[in-house]
């Protein structure tokens, strides 16, 4: 008499299927028992195919998705780029990060306007920010004429500000300017502000 | 880290070895000869790199500059790799935290710059008749894949691709994305079932 063994659950058959193509490095072998369960039981073995088909239609579709953009021509672009970057960083001594280098355009891009605005928003920012750390290190009652030596002294933030920047260091600056201890008191405004594109939109 | 645990068993892969060589020319100073044969680990690379790129990123030029930047950042630091590790591990991982980084730039442009205008980018080149990957994602059967696999959380869609597209173990995948093992058979485990519960209901 056959014996009957327990269905092979859903995620036996995931086991199975990344086994059989050798990928499941943490997947238990199919005992002989449990193959000879497939072999025996239709609706298993229907689950099983199905579950194949599903895996490679998907997977089909998924790198189609990249390919079809990515065709053979472009590959080789892409690829050309890459060497002439090693050549570029061989003869410079550096790597030119992005955007500058490279031929793709970029997605966006700054508006002087708007970056002046917000690089003033973010010196404001951070002068407020000194100037409440130095208005809460001095001593409470203090003369004059110390409070003018303080100021005469030239303050390293201050210069940090002035230095140039990426737009990439520009725009984390901003964020860390924000996103900071010091700035979660100016939260709710920012909240408030609309964003340049709700501006620009109108 | 995970990709500090110990790596596979065996010999190592023909990229493997051919990162090791090239390794070994850099350190010699032969950094010409080295160039010439990374291109052909950027050539067996290349396809891979821009589908698991395509899944975090949704953007072709993004795709393009996550790719050739992973390239470069893996010739930069070649003298680094270390052999034991499956080349295609350590590339993934550089690749993957490239693409976080390139997402994390993005969503900081979005908020404080403007987009320019959707004509100033170039169109995509038109391919006179449509590519068997074109047909593919036309059909209805492909549109309605590529509709379930949107809906995956992205983390799920990730381990898929990698399991599935880039061909990788789940060990593999572990050590690309800093997971444990049973993190990643979880997440691939709750993908397929969620592409099965959607694509079978519609059938």
């Amino acid at each position: 008499m056959m014996k009957h063994h327990a269905h092979v659950s859903d995620d036996r058959l995931i086991d199975l299927y990344l086994e059989a193509f050798g990928r499941g490095d943490a997947c238990v072998a199919p005992a002989a028992s449990e193959q000879q369960h497939l072999a025996d039981c239709a609706a298993c073995e229907a689950r099983r195919s199905r579950l194949a088909d599903l895996l490679t239609e998907t997977c089909d579709v998924v790198a189609a998705q990249a390919d079809t953009y990515f065709t053979a021509d472009r590959l080789a672009k892409q690829r050309a780029h890459v060497l002439e970057r090693l050549e570029h960083e061989a003869r410079h001594g550096r790597v030119i990060t992005f955007p500058a280098a490279h031929g793709s355009a970029p997605a966006f891009r700054a508006r002087p306007g708007i970056r002046w605005i917000a690089g003033a928003a973010v010196a404001g920012l951070l002068i407020g920010v000194v100037a409440d750390h130095v208005a809460h290190r001095l001593p409470a009652r203090q003369t004059p004429s110390a409070i003018v030596v303080a100021t005469d002294e030239p303050s390293e933030t201050l210069q940090l500000v002035a230095a140039p920047l990426s737009d990439e260091e520009f725009l984390g600056w901003m964020e860390l300017a924000v996103e900071g201890t010091a700035g979660s008191a100016l939260r709710p405004l920012d909240d408030l502000t609309p964003r340049v594109w709700e501006v620009a939109a109108q | 880290m995970a990709a500090a645990r110990a790596a596979q068993p065996g010999p190592p892969s023909r990229d493997s070895a051919l990162a090791a060589e090239i390794k070994g020319l850099v350190v010699a100073g032969r950094r010409d000869t080295a160039r010439e044969r990374f291109a052909e680990l950027v050539a067996a690379h290349q396809r891979r790199a821009t589908r698991i790129a395509y899944q975090y990123l949704r953007d072709v030029h993004d795709v393009d500059e996550a790719v050739q930047d992973a390239f470069v950042k893996v010739f930069a630091h070649i003298a680094s790799y270390r052999e034991e590790l499956p080349f295609d591990v350590w590339f993934t991982r550089i690749l993957v935290n490239g693409c976080l980084d390139l997402r994390k730039a993005r969503s900081r442009r979005l908020r404080w710059v403007l987009p320019t205008p959707a004509g100033s980018t170039p169109p995509e080149p038109v391919a006179p008749q449509p590519s068997p990957e074109e047909r593919l994602l036309a059909s209805e059967q492909g549109r309605r894949i590529a509709a379930a696999v949107e809906q995956l959380p992205e983390r799920q869609r990730v381990v898929f691709t990698l399991c599935q597209v880039a061909e990788q173990t789940t060990s593999e995948v572990s050590q690309a994305l800093g997971l444990r093992e049973a993190t990643v058979r979880v997440h691939l485990f709750r993908a397929v079932r969620k592409l099965r519960a959607l694509l079978e209901r519609e059938r």
